[in-house]
């Protein structure tokens, strides 16, 4: 910075004129923890009172100041959606899904009824009919966030392809669950790619590079392990199910003894493969987006570091919910011998002499009042997630990301604005909505 | 423009962008005549905005992201801390929200009367109507089938331990005789299977494919046979309207349409199960409002008096005690005093003799079939 107490010097040697030209840049995050714990937990609350109809207002705030916090080489991100429209988008979806989901359900219901024999399992198909809708609903909804995003003026933007990315992701998923999972990563890259490939800065392309080998060694660490433990529990079962020698039924009792010390090791390691297989795969399909056939970015996040982050942040949450919980439990309990009733001694009482219309009420209230001091803690808990964990999340990968050629993207030309009238809300009917973390 | 003129000399660096390009313009940008200049490097000045419209983009605090207005693409980055400070204080409106436009505003009026009524007519209309129909297509063997699983699943649930349920001879005997009478005219579609289930609640249901389930606790409870023949004709009413498979297929039609509408957030689920409960207990109450009628004429029809089942609703309403008029939208089934009290005003019989259900010494065997 220089001396900003001359505005005429200062003009002469602008702090922003510095040539970008073959200089990496990193990303800044200046959000701040009050700021953001305040808005989620005011938009939470509104969100509540209005039986969810707040929640488009509460997204649309926290992703505005999610993105104007992150700028880069100078420029803020810029988050354009309004809430109305995402309303709008979500009404649109509660029209075509009550329809589909009316025809779908029966349908499933009256053939699942005829096929099953009356079996309990045709109950569950009508939710398997919402699956694909799911992935293109997502796709939808990336669309209306990059659509909505701009960086020095100029629109991000995803080419439409939901369709596509539904019927591949099925393909895929089928293709890993044929496998029993060893080609995940082969989804991950494939699927990435067919986004990747279809998003765009202006008129500039991305493009998803990398290969398939570095992914699937990593996701071996977590795929190995559980074969080998799975192999084994069959082994173990087949062989306990033979042993009829009192030896070896002996042996297997020991082996029950021992098996809960084998298997919450293996739970840990399992867990802390897959979480660092997910943080890999994030730096990996990250650091290799080219934008306009030049690299993109490149990011550094540690496995160990986002551990750190999530145990600290929820340690932190559920102290923080605990100690609320206490106080107003001794509260309770003093408002409780003040008054010389509890609720429970109000509904004993109430059975004794009939429901009288005022204890009715009494019970009611406290009923009620339970029922708001519950939801103001789901409002503290989402505050607190976004203060405690998406923004020490965000400013890890900020801290970590270099952008290596942000030249590249001076080149850009204005994109015209993409109206994506469901406007994520088929993501948000379904409960399926992307970016949940930021909003 | 007093406020104005204190910064009259104050220029900034800025980075400006067109909107067509994401090339960025080192430019100067200083206060003119209620707007803000934006010069070259070497003072060739490239546009005016007017300060009322000018808005930042930012974050709100610290570096300023400014547009000459609502519509326009082109942006101007200034983080001169003076000059943000000069900036934010005159223009007040600053941080005004881009105004909705009208055609919005019209659209989510037209939208929101849309899923309204399309979810309302779902639920009330085209759900029910739908399950109607298609209850009555279901083929027979599928509809028995899921009726037996039904009563596997239910009794389970109502049971600790091992559903029993109670077969005395004599007593079996005395319920065949008894429903043999209520059906006698053969118009159900198909046979029915009564049985007893060997548990304390005061209670009887109906299910898929003519499964009518009566607890031990209602044999003790009712007066007499009358009684019994009564909540048996109720619940025969319910297997001739094929309530159960209508019910169950509402529900599965309609499932997931409410949380729709309420969408992902947290509590939702809370809210959800509230609605449900309310719109199930809605199409249960109507039901057995019909069953009620279906059972009153089908005991007149055998020259049986409704009466006692009235009395029963009675006994009925001084167990469960009063309820707050709002609870009844909960309530699965209609008030009991109401229901007493349709029932008596369709006895045929009144104090006149009738020929019995059932013998007395049935009657004994019935009540005594668990033991």
């Amino acid at each position: 910075m220089t001396d900003t107490t001359d505005p005429i010097a200062s003009a002469t040697a602008p702090p922003l004129s510095a040539p970008t030209q073959d200089k990496s840049v990193s990303p800044v995050y200046a959000g701040e923890r009050g700021v953001l714990f305040r808005l989620a937990f005011s938009r939470m609350m509104l969100t509540i009172v209005t039986l969810g109809i707040g929640r488009f207002w509460m997204v649309t705030r926290m992703r505005q100041y999610y993105w104007s916090s992150i700028s880069v080489d100078g420029a803020p991100l810029e988050y354009t959606g309004r809430a109305m429209e995402k309303l709008i988008g979500f009404l649109i979806a509660v029209v075509v899904l009550a329809a589909y989901l009316l025809v779908v359900n029966l349908g499933l219901f009256f053939v699942g009824l005829s096929v099953f024999q009356g079996h309990p399992a045709a109950l569950q198909l009508p939710l398997i009919a919402l699956i694909p809708l799911v992935f293109w609903a997502q796709y939808k909804a990336w669309r209306y966030l990059l659509a909505r995003t701009r960086w020095r003026g100029i629109r991000f933007g995803l080419e439409s392809g939901a369709w596509g990315y539904m019927f591949r992701t099925l393909g895929w998923w089928t293709v890993t669950m044929l496998t029993l999972g060893l080609l995940y990563p082969l989804m991950q890259i494939k699927l990435s790619r067919y986004v990747t490939n279809r998003c765009v800065y202006g008129d500039l392309h991305f493009e998803q590079t990398g290969r398939l080998g570095p992914l699937l060694k990593s996701w071996l660490w977590v795929w190995l392990p559980l074969a080998i433990a799975i192999a084994i529990a069959i082994m173990v079962a087949v062989g306990a199910s033979g042993a009829v020698d009192p030896d070896e039924l002996e042996r297997s009792t020991a082996g029950s003894i021992l098996l809960p010390l084998l298997v919450i090791p293996l739970y840990l390691l399992l867990g802390f493969a897959f979480l660092r297989h997910s943080v890999f795969s994030f730096r990996y399909l990250w650091s290799n987006k080219t934008l306009d056939g030049q690299p993109f970015m490149t990011v550094e996040l540690g496995a160990w570091r986002v551990i750190g982050i999530y145990v600290g942040g929820m340690l932190l949450i559920a102290l923080v919910m605990l100690g609320l919980f206490i106080v107003f439990a001794a509260g309770g309990f003093i408002v409780a011998m003040i008054f010389g009733s509890s609720p429970e001694a109000m509904i004993m009482d109430a059975q004794q002499n009939g429901v009288g219309v005022g204890v009715g009420v009494g019970i009611i209230l406290v009923f009620v009042g339970g029922a708001l001091l519950y939801l103001a803690a789901i409002a503290l808990l989402v505050g607190l997630s976004h203060a405690f964990l998406q923004h020490p999340m965000l400013k890890a990968i900020a801290e970590g990301t270099v952008f290596p050629h942000p030249e590249v993207a001076a080149r850009a030309h204005q994109r015209p604005h993409d109206p994506t009238a469901e406007a994520g809300g088929f993501a948000d009917a379904l409960g399926a909505d992307v970016g949940a973390a930021f909003g | 423009m007093t406020a104005l003129s204190r910064y009259e000399l104050l220029e900034a660096a800025g980075r400006y962008f067109d909107g067509q390009t994401a090339n960025a313009r080192e430019v100067v940008v200083r206060f003119g005549d209620a707007s803000l200049i934006l010069m070259t490097m070497d003072d060739m000045p490239i546009t005016h905005w007017s300060l009322a419209g000018l808005r930042d983009r930012g974050a709100g605090s610290g570096t300023l992201s400014l547009t000459p207005d609502d519509e326009s693409e082109e942006r101007l980055v200034i983080d001169d801390d003076d000059m943000v400070a000069a900036i934010r204080a005159v223009c007040p409106a600053l941080n005004e929200k881009p105004a909705v436009p009208r055609s919005r505003k019209r659209r989510v009026v037209f939208w929101t009367a849309a899923a309204i009524s399309s979810v309302y007519l779902i639920l009330f209309h085209i759900a029910p109507a739908l399950s109607d129909k298609l209850a009555t297509m279901i083929p027979p063997e599928a509809e028995a089938a899921m009726g037996e699983q039904m009563v596997e699943q239910f009794t389970e649930l109502l049971s600790d331990g091992e559903p029993r349920f109670c077969v005395g001879d004599e007593g079996e005997a005395a319920l065949k005789k008894l429903t043999a009478r209520l059906t006698r005219a053969g118009n159900l579609h198909t046979p029915l299977t009564v049985r007893v289930l060997d548990n304390p609640m005061v209670n009887a249901f109906a299910l898929p494919g003519g499964q009518i389930v009566v607890f031990r606790g209602l044999l003790r409870e009712v007066d007499g046979p009358e009684a019994l023949a009564g909540v048996i004709a109720h619940e025969i009413g319910h297997v001739d309207a094929r309530d159960p498979t209508r019910l169950a297929l509402r529900a599965a039609g309609t499932a997931g349409v409410i949380g729709l509408l309420l969408g992902d957030f947290t509590g939702a689920t809370v809210t959800v199960v509230v609605a449900e409960t309310m719109m199930r207990s809605g199409y249960q109450r109507d039901a057995e409002t019909a069953a009620d009628d279906y059972a009153a004429a089908l005991l007149s029809s055998e020259g049986l008096p409704t009466s006692p089942l009235a009395k029963l609703f009675d006994s009925l309403e001084e167990d469960e005690g009063k309820m707050p008029a709002f609870l009844e939208h909960f309530a699965s089934h209609p008030n009991s005093a109401n229901r007493a009290d349709a029932l008596r005003d369709k006895d045929a019989i009144g104090d006149e003799p009738f020929e019995p259900v059932l013998s007395d010494q049935d009657w004994v065997a019935l009540r005594n079939i668990c033991k």
